[in-house]
């Protein structure tokens, strides 16, 4: 009620007030004048008083404020919530046209990137996460998605691999697909699916749009949340800077292998057969994982330059970035990028103003090829390798090796760049599982190397006051080429290949958009602010290339590794898909005496990827209430500022929809009578659809002790429907099943964040944390519907499932109940029919943790700093799937002896909880030390050299290489199949702005 | 100011222009076929019919399923065999009567057929007889769709009956027609066949492989008999003898062998080939529709290990062990002085070792016989350009003999009481093995016609629908139960996908 009053009396307030002054006052003249925010509105109730009395008033609707003051009163003190107070000196003058109070806290002042848009931080009503974007500079990785890991609530980044070419699987607010789930990036209003063309120094801001209602302007692809980024345009600040880093990399790991004398010891416990053992030579031990990860560079410079006045800025800059991978060195994988960005903003005149942003990238990168597989990665090798071989053989050949080579048949043992063969297992291990140097030989080349043009370019025109019109067009131009040649070799039978192959391909990705849309801003009515929107948008995106292979290459050399005809056999295969957008969107935001906030939008979108009802409508709607606003609110509390706002809204992902699918096509693969025949693939589904997720959102900010202390508490419930998934048609409808929008996955959990900052004499402190839960659950799938992922394990155990009820691929097997006292393992035996078979897999492990979390504290004395970044997940689980179920002498993690041996003979172990760990870790990934020289030096505004340590500290119970676990596979999630690690880093750089 | 709102008014145009363009999402798919832009030219109506035709050679597409392996077990013809009871399980519980609804091989005869049917229905829903070429492509799917709900109707009953593939999602769910409305619709669909397709003397050579005036002609002489319309049955038999095109070959042993394959009686055969050397580690496991040779010929052949090599006197090598012979088919070639067909069907055990090859004295389910007919025989395979000889059997199935069709006009004419006619058949059949006229009459007819079959006849996957028809199956099939096992059970995964399916008796 107190609410309801206030809103509608203020103006009654205000008079009565006066009223009251006016008779009991004598002897007092009249000061009057307007009270507004930094951008000219007005500010409402705002309290105006003569000091030491209890004279005063409040602003109207308008900000203007009247009142009768006692002659002798020299000053008047202006106060509101969230602005710096201040004093109106009233001895000479009692009219202000316009006073502008200041706003008290960065945290109100800050400008929030939206959809279309910006929007004061303060009236912000959906769930929207920022990254401190000055950090990007100094940390070791190159890609963007790394630096924002742990920093914003709610999301969940993880690299596919510790490659330094590995990309990421970000999930902002859960798993919310059986299929791909990566957001939509938007780049100065341009979107694109891949950022690793930007350098972290160039970017000006980053936010991520969490929730449904700030998400769906995007509609179609808003679905797993949108990250938009800024680049810089320059700004009036002039000045040049360089920042620098060089960093060494290295395996921070402590995975223990076992020895050649704890192998045999093993395997006689373990029952293996005695000529098994006997092979094993345990004088000789070498440690695979010491030989195969190297110390490798890492390299950075950054170099920009930023003019500008009130008219114009412009910002160029450069960058280079190198990362050797650990795994080998910079030969076999690495990542390297020279990229060159321009931006430029100016008002050309009053009503027209343009802005543009183009960056340049030539990128290169290696990877390790047999990497995350499920039988024979590198790096599964280096942990099951027999530990009783040499890397080389010097000198004589030992008689196992010499019959290898008589059973090559005349093809070269794999052999190093000094000719010396490498050594091979005396039948110890077998078939895939080699020494990993004969992996890393297959890898030669120049890996993928890419030329890449993003940019967009708008141009605003002022119509009236307060509507705008852009038209902006944008294009991503990705053109690139990926070789890789292998030479002929031989380590056994599984292992061979009698001719060098090559595969060269090409590779032309081509986005293109425009955009138009209107802008409507404007304080109507007294207290009633508008924002509106209404624009339309088309994008195009075309994928063609070729693919060539060939084998026999003319000379084992990378000169004839090309295809050019030399080859003695070669195979090309092209394509070319393009795909299209088309849509319209508008969007209101009404702000009621700025306190009360409501945003209504529409998204209709229509894709060429869906075959029939191409068009869809997806709607947002949220609301905020700024409560600290309200007269009510007592002022100078512990609690300064209070925010409640709630969302809902839709939207859609195509990510899930291939080419041309739904649609009933033919196959022309199989022969009748040697005739080829026209077969249809499957049922049609030409109802086939995108995906929509739909999502409520409840939070709170909090502001305390005048912004010190920072606060915000999400409860978000997001639910994800017509998920892709196998139809169900009985066989009499006489073909396979099409895919069907059938299936609903919920994600639901809290979302902290924790500000603090403060200072005390020179040290200035802050500290900023975040933690999330989350639960994922399948809510709707068909009946008895078991959806198996692409997590394969060993050669036949598919590990994760995707059914009704669990976690989106969650780990099915068996079920253990402890040893037996021989040490062998013992099953449940789920459906009670008396045997352990296939029929008995169950639940044995979630790969989604239920809490994340990340923290950071940051110190300043004087010219030092100091930043301390960690962060972590826990309750998720790891699937260790590097070992050979079928190959009882593939075996020599040291845990297996530690802690059961039995299962050497039980190939049912591997395909039980034996295998999942607790993949909760806590990492530190940068503790950082810096000095500014720039009071020192002259000539320099800043000049500061710092020092860290990143991903160097590691908190886990798994005993695997790394509990930070990355597939490019979405169902293969949290299974570590021999996951290249996430190296540590050794860094130092300068940074400095003249 | 004015140009400025010229600038936008021509934005604005723009701007409307691109989001009202309807054909803006029109984008072609390329390099995808699709329905919609086939089936237009004589040559695609083709490659669509072949289709329907290349799921009668699909026995890998369900694991291994053959229609004739699987309607064989069940009978006294053989036993299942293999390296033990697990290996192939499910075509070993069909043999033993225990199977259930969950028997692969049960939902894979299923699903066979319908994936047939399928393909057969896009040809009727796409291809439009508008050419000479065309318009037999549509005859030659009616035939198979009636050749396809034959097989099914015969050993499950009454069934979902679908003569389109133009149905919506919501349609998946159907609930099974009668027995009698699949045989109207079988006698409908061959009726329009017989009507559209060419004789076979009208094929070339290339082409005999497709179905023919008479082929369709025998298919409905055993949907009128199956259903007791013995004298119409009678009367269409009468007119494929009096057509001419056909004539039993004169020498038995010939019809199952290479040079057999489309002889003079030889009605409709599945055809398999070796498209490409098939060896070890190129075979199509992956992608089992690429299968083109016969594999079940080679798991049918005497246990490796157990019989050792080859018997090259029998013409057979060793294989994967399924099918023996039972010793009753071997006693019935006795009793009936039946040496011709005898040594083309089944053979001792010391036959075997006559002829050079070895027994260890031990096999899963062996009874002391082994198989001729469908044998791996040594001359039926191909070493070829490094093709293996267990991957390369290229053996036809013989799906419609003319023998079979004379004494299916046999038994409709002694049902019908014409004994005459029904001996005319029966003595047909029997004059081509060598054997006697027979002059048998009433009771005693009827069980000299069933023997026939029993002889001409075994291994060809028909005894099974045949004893059931005569109510003869419970006696002489170990395990049948009367009132169950007449019907094999709908598959229990169907059951759960179509709600408005019902289960057999029984089951």
């Amino acid at each position: 009620m107190k609410k309801h009053w206030n809103i509608l009396s203020n103006k009654w307030m205000m008079s009565l007030i006066v009223c009251l002054i006016a008779t009991i006052g004598y002897g007092q003249r009249e000061v009057s004048g307007v009270l507004t925010d930094n951008s000219g509105s007005p500010l409402i109730g705002a309290t105006i008083m003569v000091p030491g009395t209890a004279t005063g008033t409040i602003t109207d609707v308008d900000g203007s404020f009247s009142l009768d003051v006692p002659q002798d009163a020299t000053e008047l003190q202006v106060s509101y919530t969230g602005y710096e107070s201040m004093m109106l000196d009233i001895t000479n003058q009692s009219r202000f046209e316009s006073v502008a109070l200041a706003d008290a806290t960065e945290l109100l002042d800050e400008v929030v990137v939206i959809g279309y848009g910006r929007q004061k931080k303060s009236v912000v009503t959906g769930a929207i996460g920022s990254v401190e974007v000055e950090e990007l500079a100094t940390r070791g990785p190159g890609q963007i998605q790394s630096n924002i890991q742990g920093k914003v609530a709610g999301i969940a980044i993880t690299p596919t691999s510790g490659a330094p070419d590995a990309g990421f699987k970000v999930k902002i607010r859960g798993t919310g697909s059986n299929g791909p789930t990566e957001p939509l990036y938007i780049v100065d209003g341009m979107r694109t699916s891949d950022i690793r063309f930007l350098e972290g120094t160039s970017i000006e801001n980053l936010e991520v749009l969490k929730d449904a209602a700030s998400a769906s302007i995007y509609g179609a692809e808003g679905a797993n949340g949108v990250i938009l980024i800024t680049t810089k345009n320059g700004s009036n600040n002039d000045g040049i800077s360089y920042n620098a880093n060089y960093g060494v990399q290295q395996y921070r790991g402590d995975m223990e292998l076992m020895s050649s004398s704890q192998l045999a010891d093993y395997f006689t416990r373990a029952g293996v057969a005695d000529s098994l053992v006997s092979n094993i030579d345990q004088n000789t031990n070498t440690d695979w994982i010491d030989e195969l990860f190297v110390n490798a560079p890492t390299t950075r410079h950054n170099l920009s330059f930023s003019k500008g006045n009130d008219k114009t800025s412009i910002f160029l800059g450069a960058g280079y970035f190198n990362q050797d991978g650990i795994l080998g060195g910079g030969d076999i994988s690495n990542f390297r990028r020279l990229s060159a960005n321009f931006g430029l903003n100016s008002q050309v005149s009053d009503r027209v103003s343009i802005s543009a942003n183009f960056t340049y990238a030539n990128e290169q990168s290696r990877g390790t090829g047999f990497g995350d597989v499920n039988i024979g990665g590198t790096i599964a090798s280096a942990i099951l390798m027999d530990p009783s071989v040499p890397v080389t053989y010097e000198g004589a050949l030992p008689d196992h090796v010499i019959a290898v080579q008589n059973a090559a048949n005349g093809t070269q043992l794999a052999r190093d760049d000094n000719g010396n063969i490498y050594g091979l297992s005396n039948d110890v291990t077998t078939g895939e599982i080699l020494n990993p140097n004969i992996y890393l030989n297959l890898i030669n080349g120049d890996g993928t190397k890419s030329n890449r043009m993003f940019g967009s370019v708008s141009g605003t025109l002022n119509l009236i006051e307060g509507l705008d019109v852009t038209t902006r067009v944008g294009s991503d131009l990705t053109f690139g080429t990926f070789h890789n040649w292998s030479p002929s070799y031989y380590a056994n039978p599984t292992r061979q290949a009698t001719a060098a192959s090559s595969i060269f391909n090409t590779f032309n990705n081509v986005g293109v958009q425009w955009e138009n849309f209107l802008t409507y801003n404007k304080r109507v009515s007294g207290a009633v602010d508008l924002d509106l929107l209404a624009g339309t948008s088309i994008y195009q995106f075309t994928a063609s290339g070729l693919n060539a292979n060939a084998s026999g290459l003319f000379s084992e050399l990378q000169e004839f590794s090309y295809i050019d005809g030399s080859e003695a056999s070669t195979e090309v295969i092209g394509f070319n898909n393009r795909s299209r957008l088309q849509s319209i969107f508008g969007r209101a935001v009404v702000t009621i005496s700025d306190r009360y906030i409501l945003m209504g939008s529409l998204r209709r979108d229509g894709t060429s990827l869906i075959t029939n009802d191409r068009y869809r409508v997806y709607p947002g709607l949220s609301a905020g209430w700024i409560v600290s606003r309200e007269g009510f609110f007592g002022q100078g509390g512990v609690l300064n500022f209070m925010k409640v706002r709630a969302s809902w809204g839709q939207a859609g992902s195509l990510s899930s929809i291939g080419q041309g699918a739904g649609l009933a096509s033919l196959g022309f693969s199989g022969l009748y009578n040697g005739v080829a025949t026209a077969d249809p693939n499957s049922l049609p589904n030409p109802a086939l659809t995108w995906e929509t997720s739909e999502q409520t959102d409840i939070g709170v900010d909090l502001g305390f002790f005048n912004d010190k202390v920072t606060l915000s508490v999400d409860w978000f419930n997001k639910l994800t429907r017509d998920l892709l998934t196998p139809g169900a048609a009985a066989d009499f409808n006489g073909n396979s099943n099409p895919l069907v929008n059938a299936g609903t996955i919920r994600n639901r959990g809290l979302e902290f964040e924790l500000g603090y900052r403060n200072s005390v004499n020179n040290l200035k402190y802050q500290v900023y944390a975040n933690l999330t839960t989350l639960d994922n659950e399948v809510t709707e799938l068909a009946n008895g519907s078991i959806l198996q992922g692409s997590g394969t394990v060993g050669t036949n155990w598919n590990a994760t499932a995707f059914q009704l009820g669990q976690p989106a691929w969650y780990y099915r097997g068996l079920q253990s109940d402890g040893l037996n006292e021989d040490g062998t393992p013992i099953f449940v035996d789920v459906n009670e029919d008396g045997e352990i078979t296939t029929d008995d897999y169950t639940y044995i492990g979630d790969p989604h943790p239920g809490v994340l979390y990340g923290a950071t504290i940051r110190l300043e004395y004087n010219a030092f700093d100091f930043t301390l970044f960690g962060q972590g997940v826990h309750g998720n689980e790891i699937l260790m799937g590097v070992n050979r179920i079928d190959r009882p002498g593939n075996r020599s993690t040291v845990f297996l002896e530690d802690d059961f041996f039995a299962p050497a003979t039980s190939g049912d172990a591997y395909f039980s909880d034996f295998m999942v760990f607790d993949g909760s870790f806590f990492r530190i990934k940068q503790i950082q030390l810096g000095y500014d020289l720039g009071s020192v030096i002259p000539g320099f505004n800043n000049l500061r050299i710092y020092g860290s340590l990143e991903d160097y500290f590691t908190f886990s119970s798994y005993p695997g290489l790394d509990p930070e676990i990355g597939s490019s596979f979405d169902s293969a999630q949290g299974i570590d199949r021999g996951t290249y690690p996430i190296p540590g880093r050794i860094m130092a750089g300068v940074s400095m702005n003249f | 100011m004015k140009n400025l709102f010229k600038i936008f008014t021509v934005v604005i145009i723009l701007v409307i222009s691109v989001v009202s363009c309807q054909d803006y999402l029109d984008v072609p798919v390329n390099g995808q076929i699709v329905q919609d832009n086939f089936y237009n030219t004589d040559e695609e109506a083709n490659a669509a019919i072949l289709t329907a035709y290349d799921v009668l050679t699909w026995n890998m597409v369900w694991d291994w399923v053959a229609p004739v392996l699987v309607k064989t077990l069940p009978t006294d013809e053989s036993t299942a065999g293999g390296a033990n009871f697990e290996d192939q399980l499910d075509y070993n519980t069909l043999d033993d009567y225990v199977y259930d609804e969950a028997n692969a091989k049960v939902g894979g005869f299923w699903a066979l057929n319908y994936f047939g049917i399928y393909r057969a229905n896009t040809v009727l829903d796409f291809v439009e007889g508008d050419s000479d070429t065309k318009a037999r492509i549509r005859g030659e799917a009616l035939g198979l769709r009636a050749y396809y709900y034959m097989e099914l109707v015969s050993m499950y009953g009454d069934l979902p009956l679908l003569t389109t593939t133009l149905i919506t999602p919501e349609e998946y769910d159907r609930p099974r027609s009668s027995t009698s409305d699949v045989y109207a619709q079988i006698e409908s669909d061959l009726t329009a066949a017989i009507a559209a397709l060419p004789n076979r003397s009208e094929y070339g050579a290339s082409d005999l492989f497709r179905l023919t005036k008479g082929a369709a002609m025998g298919l409905l002489a055993k949907a009128q008999v199956f259903q007791g319309k013995n004298s119409e049955a009678a009367a269409t038999v009468q007119s494929i003898v009096d057509s001419g095109e056909y004539a039993l070959e004169e020498d038995f042993a010939s019809i199952f062998g290479l040079d057999g394959e489309f002889g003079s009686g030889s009605m409709l055969e599945a055809v398999f080939f070796n498209a490409e050397s098939v060896a070890w580690g190129t075979e199509p496991w992956g992608a089992p529709k690429e299968w083109e040779t016969n594999m079940h010929i080679q798991l049918m052949g005497p246990r490796e290990g157990a019989f050792g090599g080859e018997s090259a006197g029998n013409n057979l090598r060793e294989g994967w062990g399924f099918n023996y012979p039972s010793p009753k088919l071997y006693d019935a070639y006795i009793a009936a002085g039946d040496e011709e067909r005898r040594l083309a069907t089944v053979i001792s055990e010391q036959e075997w070792i006559d002829g050079g090859g070895d027994f260890s004295g031990d096999a899963h389910d062996y009874n002391g016989f082994l198989r001729v007919k469908y044998g791996s025989k040594l001359t039926e395979n191909s070493t070829e350009e490094g093709s293996s000889p267990q991957l390369s059997y290229t053996t036809n199935w013989r799906l419609l003999r003319y023998a079979d069709v004379l004494l299916i006009g046999a038994e409709g004419a002694a049902n019908a009481g014409n004994e005459t006619q029904a001996r005319e058949f029966l003595n047909m059949v029997r004059n081509r093995a060598g054997l006697d006229d027979s002059t048998a009459s009433g009771g005693d007819l009827i069980d000299a016609i069933i023997n026939e079959r029993f002889l001409e006849l075994a291994f060809e996957g028909f005894r099974f629908h045949d004893m059931v028809r005569w109510g003869r199956a419970a006696d002489n099939f170990d395990g049948f139960q009367t009132g169950k096992h007449e019907l094999f059970p709908i598959p229990v995964q169907e059951l759960l996908k179509a709600e408005s399916l019902t289960q057999n008796p029984g089951w």
